[in-house]
């Protein structure tokens, strides 16, 4: 199981790569993008102009490029918006092939669009089907067949049910990326059409609250009270996991098919993303000195959560 | 004042020749960057800054600089440099910016942005945005439908003429709905809703509605079974109605229910000579439609994404852009080239806070609700089982909560949280026959009515 870890920065990849990264993706608008389009029609979903979660210049990804050959560690370009507008696909075709002469070969995409354009103007490159695309049945899998996509990221809200599934009906020679840690949106990402940025919360964090469609009690199903905001569990490993938790799923994971768990975290803090992946490297060394998948389970919970998981679980279901 | 900022490279890029650099700090006249190569000083060098009142860059060009620094690293050259010439508009620039950026404890930042780093801004400097109205919601779900209920396209309003090429469709999506039909029938159902929404006797609804929407983009617990679908198209017929089916995200366990389904509806409209729209909103769906020649596939609001947030238009740079927020992939003729061959037929589009710039034939558009957020797992469901949003799960059995609770949102947003989605609300097709008339300047030849 390799560990997809987020770059924000150049400066966080030795520190990253160090705690067990196997593999980054990183987001990169460069200044033509930013001077025509701000954030107003962004590259990828990383839409904050005041937070370090894109790489902007090529210098710096020319740098990039050498720090993951010294460290044979890959790097996977986040282009991943939802759509562009007409006249940026023939920049993104630009900027796609100037990071290919730096010799990054790989792009996370969520556009359709831009899938398409790739292969009418005969750009190689290999695809990630980013999670945005929201592909979650084998149908879909299948409909971009056509495409040299090499890995589909499964979005988050699919079951590991559903993950073995696609992944038996798939094409053998893909690969198979899964949400592991932080960040489980309320939503769902393909369907996200609320603006993120440095102004406002996502709209799912709106002040919001729970009525009744009747004011007649007697028309209503019970429902259970809104549960405290002020859950605090207390635990050794601080915010590990409050935001987004699959970790003790690894085995089912595994299982599934799924090669890649996916730390979410572009512009997180180097030391919490430190933290997130030595206790992944941790939880995927332990896996493979536990035989029984239940057992393992039980014992990653107990260690971190101390058998009381923080509510946003990737997996509430097991594998069936 | 020095000033000595580290800045995001969103803000702040460094050129020299055709190079761009990541700079790492400036303090007065002295800059310093990472370059990958050796950096030539006799190019000169140029800053760009971001400046906030103007959301676009201002660029800051210096023939001469002096190299103070240079230290070869591993992966590349760290250069500190001296600006020389004229440097203060650039610092009275970067004062700028720093007068934005919050000290230590009198930040309004962002809440619920997770561990996200952004840099901290005093909110108020920026945005005319009434952050104070977001405490605002209403009590009940009855407060918040009267809002509604009182936006009337009023008697000055005439739009006789200009809907006379548009075909009308009534969207229903919910099971009340959908046994109002099966008992009552589609035109008294339409009836009796234009009348209890006092929207009967207004010109705009002096169109006759001759298609029938019916189904859920959204949420495949609320799609009807085969039998209620079956009796529905059975109405619709006698009525005159024609039909679209409108369908969510394909879940991978409901694929044979659908293949079952569509395998139904083609056998009922070869058997009365007739053919059903189907919405697609999974690209999956296009294989279980394919080969059913009476099925039309056409491309539903999941598949045409926007920026859809009612405050989008206080984000940064829209002041500018905002005719970039009216077009998305569906205005490229590759794309659209693509989706032909794919069989898709028409396109759904909403009225929203932007306009849309329509770039295609055989355009729908729906009101007044147009969608901002849906979920595969119902946050819906979590919180009326567990009390919490946040613990979510694939609902297997769904006892529709979304028929007796909603979710508020502050009142100036026009928002309401329904089953697994929020939606916003529209105004402009009741109030301005103007705004619809641009639309179908545009090509839009069928109104949506989705009511709730």
């Amino acid at each position: 199981m390799k560990i997809v870890t987020p770059l924000s920065e150049l400066s966080h990849f030795e520190a990253l790569a160090e705690a067990g990264a196997d593999e980054f993706y990183c987001g990169f608008v460069p200044f033509e993008w930013l001077e025509t389009y701000n954030m107003t029609v962004p590259i990828n979903r990383r839409e904050w102009l005041l937070s370090g979660c894109n790489i902007c210049n090529y210098s710096s990804m020319h740098i990039l490029k050498r720090m993951s050959e010294e460290f044979k560690i890959p790097v996977k370009i986040t282009l991943n918006a939802h759509y562009y507008l007409p006249e940026q696909y023939e920049m993104l075709i630009d900027i796609i092939i100037r990071l290919i002469d730096i010799e990054f070969d790989t792009f996370i995409i969520a556009d359709t669009a831009l899938v398409t354009y790739l292969q009418e103007k005969g750009i190689t490159c290999k695809i990630h089907m980013s999670g945005e695309a929201e592909v979650i049945n084998h149908l879909s899998m299948s409909f971009y067949d056509t495409f040299p996509i090499t890995r589909f990221v499964f979005p988050r809200k699919v079951t590991l049910s559903d993950m073995k599934k696609l992944i038996q009906l798939s094409a053998s020679h893909k690969e198979f990326e899964a949400f592991y840690l932080n960040s489980f949106c309320q939503y769902s990402g393909g369907f996200c059409n609320s603006i993120h940025c440095d102004k406002f919360p996502t709209t799912c964090w709106l002040p919001n609250y729970i009525v009744p469609i009747s004011e007649d009690e007697n028309e209503r199903k019970n429902i259970k009270a809104t549960e405290s905001n002020n859950r605090k569990a207390e635990h050794k490993y601080g915010s590990f996991g409050q935001t987004g938790c699959g970790i003790c799923r690894i085995k089912e994971l595994q299982e599934a098919g799924v090669g890649f768990l996916k730390v979410v975290g572009r512009g997180h803090s180097l030391e919490s993303l430190k933290e997130d992946i030595i206790q992944i490297k941790n939880i995927i060394k332990g896996a493979e000195s536990e035989s029984i998948t239940e057992v393992y389970s039980d014992t990653v919970r107990k260690k971190y959560f101390n058998s009381d998981c923080p509510s946003r679980c990737y997996y509430p279901e097991g594998l069936i | 004042m020095e000033v000595r900022l580290g800045l995001p490279s969103t803000i702040i890029h460094g050129f020299s020749n055709k190079m761009d650099y990541a700079i790492s700090m400036i303090s007065g006249d002295e800059v310093c960057f990472e370059s990958a190569e050796v950096f030539h000083a006799e190019e000169g060098f140029s800053i760009a800054l971001y400046d906030f009142s103007t959301e676009s860059y201002e660029k800051y060009h210096f023939k001469k600089l002096k190299v103070l620094t240079n230290e070869k690293r591993k992966y590349s050259y760290q250069y500190r440099i001296q600006l020389l010439g004229n440097i203060e508009k650039l610092n009275a620039h970067i004062s700028k910016i720093q007068s934005i950026i919050a000290e230590e404890g009198e930040s309004d930042t962002v809440p619920n942005l997770g561990t996200i780093q952004t840099l901290k801004y005093k909110r108020n400097v920026l945005s005319d945005y009434a952050y104070e109205k977001d405490g605002i919601l209403c009590d009940t779900y009855a407060q918040q439908q009267r809002i509604w209920d009182a936006i009337q396209p009023g008697d000055g309003f005439q739009y006789g003429a200009c809907l006379k090429s548009l075909e009308f469709a009534f969207y229903v999506s919910s099971y009340p709905l959908y046994e109002s039909i099966c008992k009552k029938g589609i035109q008294n159902t339409i009836d009796a809703y234009l009348e209890q929404k006092k929207l009967k006797n207004t010109s705009l609804f002096s169109k006759k509605f001759t298609r029938l929407y019916i189904g859920n983009e959204f949420c495949p617990h609320i799609v009807m079974d085969d039998e209620t679908l079956l009796y529905i198209l059975e109405i619709s017929k006698v009525e005159g109605f024609s039909i679209t089916l409108a369908l969510p995200y394909l879940l991978e366990d409901n694929i044979n229910i659908m293949k079952e389904m569509m395998q139904k509806v083609d056998v009922w409209c070869q058997k009365n000579l007739a053919s059903v729209e189907v919405i697609i909103n999974d690209f999956g769906m296009l294989e279980v439609v394919k080969g059913h020649k009476t099925l039309v596939p056409i491309l539903g609001r999941l598949l045409n994404k926007r920026k859809k947030d009612p405050r989008a238009n206080w984000l940064w740079g829209t002041k500018h852009n905002k005719v970039m927020l009216e077009e998305n992939n569906l205005n490229c003729e590759h794309y659209i080239r693509f989706l032909e061959s794919k069989g898709i037929r028409r396109y759904e589009f909403e009225a929203h806070i932007f306009n849309n710039k329509i770039g295609v034939k055989n355009a729908s558009l729906y009101f007044p609700y147009y969608q901002i957020n849906t979920s595969v797992f119902c946050p819906l469901y979590a919180q009326c089982t567990t009390g919490s949003k946040h613990r979510q799960r694939l609902v297997q059995h769904c006892p529709r909560y979304c028929e007796q609770y909603v979710f508020l949102y502050p009142k100036h947003l026009n928002m309401i949280g329904r089953g697994n989605s929020i939606f916003g609300y529209q105004e402009s097709i009741f109030t301005q026959p103007s705004y619809l008339g641009k639309y179908m300047q545009q090509g839009i030849d069928r109104l949506v009515y989705e009511v709730f």
